[in-house]
């Protein structure tokens, strides 16, 4: 009874409730030319007066505040705030890799949760799923408003796993068909052979800011073997024989640091940002708690 | 280091098939991750960051070879060789006399010093040696024949126990040349204080490894008890006390049926040798005890207890022959002496022939012995006394310098005293070209042989002949008990006036025997008494006691030898390092059933049990 009322499988209705309030923080510095709810910088067409400057030639004169022209005789130009629109773009790793675990279920709440939070923030939002076939992607949007929530939350349930496609792929072909500026944020957990820097300059040079979910199972964070061991890839089924892997742990953690390193910094580098999450972890503590004290959300 | 069967080392050979079955059967555990990136990078890092990584991957493979390794270098039987050389047979000799039952201030005597090494000896003993143990006690006894068998020996090492007499090493040395016979033997151990005994020099196929045992220890002891009658028949009981180390005071006691007869203090100081003087009434007949008391350390028990035998007086008994007015006329001069018929038993005999010892001390004049009339010629030509011995009992003080003899003896040709002493005879008086008298020692008697009867000879006419009578009279007294008594010492013992060719049991200190047989002079000798007590003898109506007490000076000074003469050569004192093998085997095994252990761990370890 109480099933049938959730909206979906991904969130809860009271989560989505909670999601509802938030907003995506992030810069302004990538929107789209349309008009939209966010506030950009002057010379908008706002309502939210933004600086004033000498009249020129040429300026539209309904722009003068005759009240300033009033009291000091010379024409002022009211300049408003432009409120452009952004594109809220959400790539979900769905290599086998995300299968692991319940990596890919916190990525799509995290999709989720994002779309909702754009949706509700009146921007424009598309989603990318990518990892099954190179240079194949599955998309949803861009959608826009309240209404396209269900549509959402129902792509959403039907993203599985599979494939072998490494990130900066999947990233490729997503730009491929991508148009907009916004924000990227890309569910993944990265481990893929790739360069972070090439990543985060293709996102960038598209005009998207980069926020880098690194999504780990908490095996993956804190693995527990010991002895003689053949791992075997979940992607490729490519094996690695790995003798006193107990021995072996204290290098393993130093790579992964390595690694998420290296992914924060080359998305700092082009102003976006990067969050390293356990799936094993509370996703209500990592988004309104974790994301919001980081200022991803607000 | 020595490998005893290095044909074992071809088990290496396994290390083959262990390798070849390992890496055929090496099935690791399969694990799935969601990616081998991390992993490779982790990889890539380790192989460069470790060059023994290699060994790690393979660490089961590289115990597995540890433990055959061992195993293999355990059946080789590697032996790291003692101080004694070689391999074979290795007789052991351990001194079990009196004095190696000193004590130090722990209780722990030289014997059981002695014994701890021997067992650590047994212990050690490398596949290709075998040990025989020998106890050294007044005489030798083989206690194992060559064996490895290392519970054999150690049950005869622990049954080991001190005999309380002297040690015969000369005895010991013999059995072990009887043993090098029939063996291989280039090695002897000897483990001893160095109190020993050697009565002569021998030719040892063997050298001799001495090993000095126990420390200097003090000591206070009887070492001698005697007694004789006075002039007026009381007796005088003289006990010689000595003392080694610092000692102090102590008390000699004189005891009869319980009852004290005499008492006396002494306080002595290291090396004394006290002779102390009881006078005991004639009356007091029969066994006494000589018992004493130290007030100071003495690490000897045994030589504190002594006894004597006082028998009735009675005359002595002299056999004489027909026609030896000389020989009457001297004896006439003695008191108390009986001159009987040739068919009672005499204490004293003075016969013609050479051939009857009708008494424990027999004096023949005039004949020469068929045990070794071949060897001795008689001659009508006169000779003097070139020199005479002068030790023996019957010559003592006895000047025979100016005897002269009517007639001689010479020797025969190839003959010489070594002959003679073959025979069990030797010189007692020296004549010009050969032998005048000769003196023979057979258990309880003794036998003087004038080879020419002294009417031929001025020795009736010297005062060395009443002397040499007066010398037979007092040794047969002695023999016979009647003049001076002394006590018996542990050994061999024999003891007389028994009835004739009665059986008899003896029963003592780790004695029981039965049925052993009187011979026709009444005395029963063999009796092994090698403990310091009374031994009871009792037979078909009677009953006798027999006091045996060590009375060994050597074994009450606790001498320790640093070195011992052994005829030509001469054997040092080595230090405390070990005689014995050292085999590698048991360490190895510990080593491999360790490898085992931890190869088991490691394999059964649970994941994450490093962490």
């Amino acid at each position: 009874m109480a099933d049938t009322a959730q909206l979906s499988s991904v969130l809860g209705n009271e989560v989505i409730a909670r999601i509802e309030r938030l907003r995506l923080a992030g810069s302004n510095r990538f929107t789209d030319r349309t008009r939209g709810d966010r506030i950009t910088g002057r010379g908008g067409s706002s309502i939210e007066f933004a600086d004033y400057r000498d009249y020129q030639h040429g300026d539209d004169i309904r722009g003068v505040d005759w009240n300033i022209f009033a009291r000091l005789g010379k024409p002022y130009l009211k300049l408003y705030r432009q409120e452009q629109e952004r594109h809220v773009t959400i790539l979900i790793d769905t290599s086998a890799s995300m299968g692991f675990g319940t990596k890919l279920h916190r990525a799509r709440q995290f999709a989720a949760a994002c779309a909702i939070m754009g949706l509700i923030g009146g921007e424009r939002v598309s989603i990318y799923l990518a990892g099954h076939e190179p240079r194949q992607v599955q998309r949803l949007g861009p959608v826009r408003g309240r209404p396209s929530l269900r549509r959402v939350l129902a792509f959403l349930e039907d993203v599985s796993s599979g494939g072998a496609v490494a990130i900066d792929q999947a990233v490729d072909a997503m730009l491929a068909r991508h148009h907009g500026r916004g924000l990227c944020v890309v569910l993944s957990d990265f481990l893929t052979e790739h360069d972070p820097k090439r990543l985060s300059g293709a996102l960038f040079a598209a005009g998207l800011e980069t926020w880098a979910v690194q999504i780990l199972d908490p095996i993956e964070l804190d693995p527990s073997i010991e002895g003689d061991q053949r791992l075997v890839d979940s992607e490729t089924g490519a094996h690695l024989d790995v003798s006193g892997a107990g021995g072996l742990l204290g290098l393993y953690q130093e790579h992964l640091a390595s690694i998420s390193d290296e992914l924060a910094t080359a998305c700092k580098g082009r102003g976006g940002r990067a969050m390293q999450l356990s799936a094993g972890e509370d996703f209500t503590t990592q988004l309104f708690d974790r994301w919001r004290r980081a200022g991803w959300v607000r | 280091m020595e490998f005893l069967t290095p044909s074992h080392a071809w088990w290496a050979a396994l290390a083959v098939p262990v390798i070849v079955v390992y890496f055929l059967k090496l099935k690791r555990p399969r694990l799935t991750v969601p990616s081998l990136v991390l992993w490779a990078r982790v990889m890539q890092d380790q192989r460069v960051n470790s060059p023994f990584q290699r060994f790690r991957r393979h660490l089961l493979l590289l115990l597995q070879l540890l433990l055959l390794l061992a195993l293999v270098l355990a059946a080789t039987q590697p032996v790291s060789r003692g101080d004694v050389a070689g391999s074979g047979h290795l007789p052991v000799l351990i001194d079990v006399s009196a004095s190696m039952a000193a004590s130090d201030s722990t209780g722990r005597s030289r014997l059981d010093e002695a014994k701890e090494q021997v067992a650590a000896l047994i212990d050690g003993l490398a596949g290709d040696r075998q040990i025989a143990l020998v106890a050294v006690g007044a005489r030798a006894r083989r206690l194992t024949g060559f064996t490895d068998n290392a519970r054999v020996l150690h049950a005869a090492l622990d049954a080991l126990a001190v005999d309380e007499t002297g040690a015969d090493l000369g005895a010991a040395l013999r059995l072990a040349q009887a043993m090098a016979r029939s063996a291989a033997v280039s090695d002897v151990i000897l483990y001893s204080d160095g109190n020993v005994s050697l009565d002569r020099a021998l030719e040892l196929p063997f050298s001799v490894d001495y090993r000095l045992v126990g420390p200097a220890a003090a000591n206070i002891g009887i070492t001698a008890v005697r007694a004789r009658r006075a002039l007026d028949g009381d007796w005088e009981v003289l006990v010689v006390v000595r003392a080694v180390g610092a000692v102090g005071s102590g008390t000699v006691r004189v005891v009869q049926h319980g009852r004290a007869l005499g008492s006396q203090n002494l306080t002595l100081d290291n090396g004394d040798n006290r002779r102390l003087l009881f006078r005991l009434p004639a009356a007091a007949l029969g066994m006494v005890s000589i018992e004493l008391r130290s007030d100071g350390i003495d690490s000897l028990a045994s030589d504190n207890l002594a006894y004597l035998t006082l028998p009735k007086a009675r005359a002595l008994r002299v056999q004489l022959g027909e026609s030896m007015e000389a020989w009457r006329r001297a004896l006439q001069a003695h008191q108390e002496l009986d001159l009987v018929r040739a068919d009672v038993a005499a204490d004293l005999a003075i016969v013609h022939s050479a051939d009857v010892t009708p008494a424990p001390v027999t004096v023949s004049v005039g004949s020469i012995p068929k045990a070794v009339a071949d060897m001795l010629d008689r001659r009508d030509a006169g000779t003097g006394v070139v020199d005479w011995n002068h030790a023996s009992p019957l010559l003592r003080h006895a000047g025979l310098g100016e005897v002269l003899f009517a007639r001689s003896v010479l020797f025969a040709p190839g003959m010489d005293e070594a002959s003679l002493e073959g025979r069990g005879w030797r010189i007692a008086v020296h004549g010009e070209n050969g032998p005048l008298a000769l003196e023979q020692r057979r258990g309880e008697t003794v036998h003087y042989a004038w080879l020419i009867d002294l009417d031929f000879s001025t020795l009736p006419y010297r005062v060395a002949f009443p002397v040499m009578v007066a010398n037979a009279v007092q040794e047969a007294r002695t023999r016979a008990g009647l003049g001076e008594v002394a006590a018996v010492r542990t050994g061999v013992v024999t003891a007389g006036d028994l009835p004739a060719g009665s059986s008899v049991a003896v029963r003592g200190p780790g004695v029981e025997l039965d049925a052993l047989p009187v011979d026709a002079e009444g005395r029963l000798g063999g009796i092994a008494a090698s403990r310091v007590g009374l031994y009871q003898l009792s037979g078909d109506g009677f009953e006798r006691e027999l006091g045996v007490a060590l009375l060994d000076e050597f074994e009450t000074s606790l001498l320790r030898n640093e070195e011992l003469q052994l005829g030509t050569t001469a054997a040092t004192a080595s230090g405390d390092d070990n005689p014995g093998d050292w085999p590698w085997w048991r360490p190895l095994a510990a080593l491999a059933l360790g490898l085992l252990l931890v190869e088991w761990w490691w394999y059964q370890r649970p994941a994450g049990g490093w962490r």
